[in-house]
């Protein structure tokens, strides 16, 4: 085991040792495990005390051989000079307290998902964020400006347990929507067709199945008169179903743009720490045109993640390359596009017949597609009443 | 009168006193010299009479309070004729 204070450990050799071991006695000098073997006297003294031990030994002509023991006070001494350790010490007592004093993570606790990044945007304007100092956070005010700029919320609270800023939110309970039952309106066509079907729950149908409809054209009226002439107004609900044309065009290039890699590729990478960054390798220009990708790795201790990481962004130059494509790429493209028209557009309706002209020109191709839909064509026309 | 001095020497704790601690330590107050210091002899010199403490491995400590620390595997003790 390694002692705190600094011993040497002393072989005195001659002919007087005995008168020597006392005077070093009377001299009140600190002696440790003394003993003679051999003719040599041995023993432990104290650093401090070596110079007047010699001394001594010296006046009684004996020789004396030291030897210093490993001690603590003896490895401090010898790195006295190695400023780096107390400037480390120093540096690291620092970065201790700073990251004890800065927020480092963010929790938002009873918020939705989609609520969290707006709770952080709003708490970033007022200069909350990771590594902002924890003393200069105004929870009252951020728990007051949470409140009124994020939708929905009833409570926010803000605490801080060390270095981790806990926002708690309640949710609002909203109240049941209001029902426009008891609006008055009409029931009218939406495209030109020929009705299908008719269901009606409320109001007084004025056209039948089969019949055609024109656009905007009354199909349930909401309005009821009297015989004395006083007009009644009604909330009309009817479920019309009929059959309309309905028509759209794409239009594809024969020419096209691609980006192409040429193969160069490159990867950066930086050590963050806040809204530091020591770049990791030598700097590197940027391509002219290109795609580049960033992923950011934090450091993990314990399960948590720490404020400091490395970016990687990887880099790949593309160039621009012109081609032709034949008609029957082209065609295919715009076949592509109907269905993707269809899937978007057209999920609610059934589609009937499907109807496709192809208008070829030298730039390029469209399609002329006419749809002969089955689907809801009845819309709700307010009535507006003084 | 030499009575006398004795008893005041023993009101003032400057008698020798021995403490044996087991077989492994001993330590002797009111010691005046060390006069053998051996690894299986030790002889100490107090006020009033020799000390002779035989073992193995013995050591002297001395820690500059009057007393001496004798510490090692100690086999016997003896102690000499009052004056000499």
């Amino acid at each position: 085991m390694m002692r705190i204070r600094e011993y040497c450990t002393a072989a005195v050799r001659g002919q007087r040792l005995y008168p020597f071991i006392n005077a070093v006695r009377e001299a009140g000098l600190i002696c440790l495990s003394q003993h003679c073997k051999g003719g040599v006297f041995y023993c432990r003294v104290r650093r401090s005390e070596m110079p007047a031990f010699t001394a001594l030994a010296r006046q009684h002509g004996l020789e004396v051989q030291l030897r210093e023991e490993r001690s603590v006070l003896r490895k401090v001494r010898r790195l006295r000079l190695h400023i780096g350790l107390p400037v480390g010490a120093v540096l690291g007592l620092a970065l201790l307290l700073y990251l004890s004093n800065i927020i480092s993570v963010i929790e938002v606790q009873g918020a939705q998902p989609a609520q969290v990044p707006v709770i952080l945007s709003v708490l970033s304007q007022e200069g909350v964020e990771r590594g902002t100092w924890i003393g200069a956070v105004d929870a009252y005010r951020c728990e007051q400006l949470v409140r009124a700029r994020v939708e929905g919320l009833a409570w926010v609270g803000i605490r801080h347990t060390g270095s981790r800023l806990v926002v708690e939110v309640t949710q609002r309970t909203a109240p049941p929507a209001m029902l426009d039952e008891r609006l008055p309106c009409n029931i009218v066509a939406a495209h030109d067709a020929r009705i299908t079907s008719m269901e009606v729950y409320a109001g007084l149908p004025v056209r039948q199945v089969g019949d055609g409809v024109t656009q905007g054209e009354l199909l349930v009226s909401g309005v009821s008169e009297t015989p004395e002439g006083t007009a009644h107004f009604h909330h009309s609900m009817a479920k019309i179903t009929g059959v309309y044309r309905q028509e759209t065009a794409l239009t594809e290039s024969y020419t096209a743009d691609a980006a192409v890699p040429t193969g160069r590729t490159h990867t950066d990478a930086w050590l963050c720490f806040r809204q530091f960054s020591l770049p990791l390798g030598l700097p590197h220009k940027a391509y002219a045109q290109g795609t580049s990708v960033e992923r950011y790795l934090p450091l993990c201790l314990l399960g948590r993640e720490l404020p400091i990481g490395i970016l990687r962004r990887y880099e790949e130059e593309t160039a621009v390359q012109s081609g032709l494509r034949t008609q029957e790429e082209t065609m295919l493209l715009l076949h592509a596009g109907i269905v993707r028209y269809e899937k978007n557009l057209l999920q609610e309706v059934t589609i009937l017949d499907r109807e496709i002209l192809y208008d070829v020109t030298e730039e390029g191709m469209t399609a002329h597609v006419t749809y002969t839909l089955e689907g809801e064509i009845g819309i709700v026309r307010e009535i507006y009443v003084k | 009168m030499a009575g006398t001095m004795r008893r005041l020497r023993k009101l003032s704790y400057f008698e020798t006193c021995i403490h044996i601690h087991g077989n492994e330590q001993l330590r002797v107050e009111n010691c005046r010299r060390i006069l053998t210091c051996h690894e299986v002899l030790v002889r100490l010199q107090t006020r009033d009479f020799p000390v002779e403490i035989r073992g193995r491995g013995l050591r002297v400590y001395d820690y500059q309070d009057g007393s001496v620390l004798v510490a090692g595997h100690i086999t016997g003790l003896s102690l000499g004729e009052e004056g000499r």
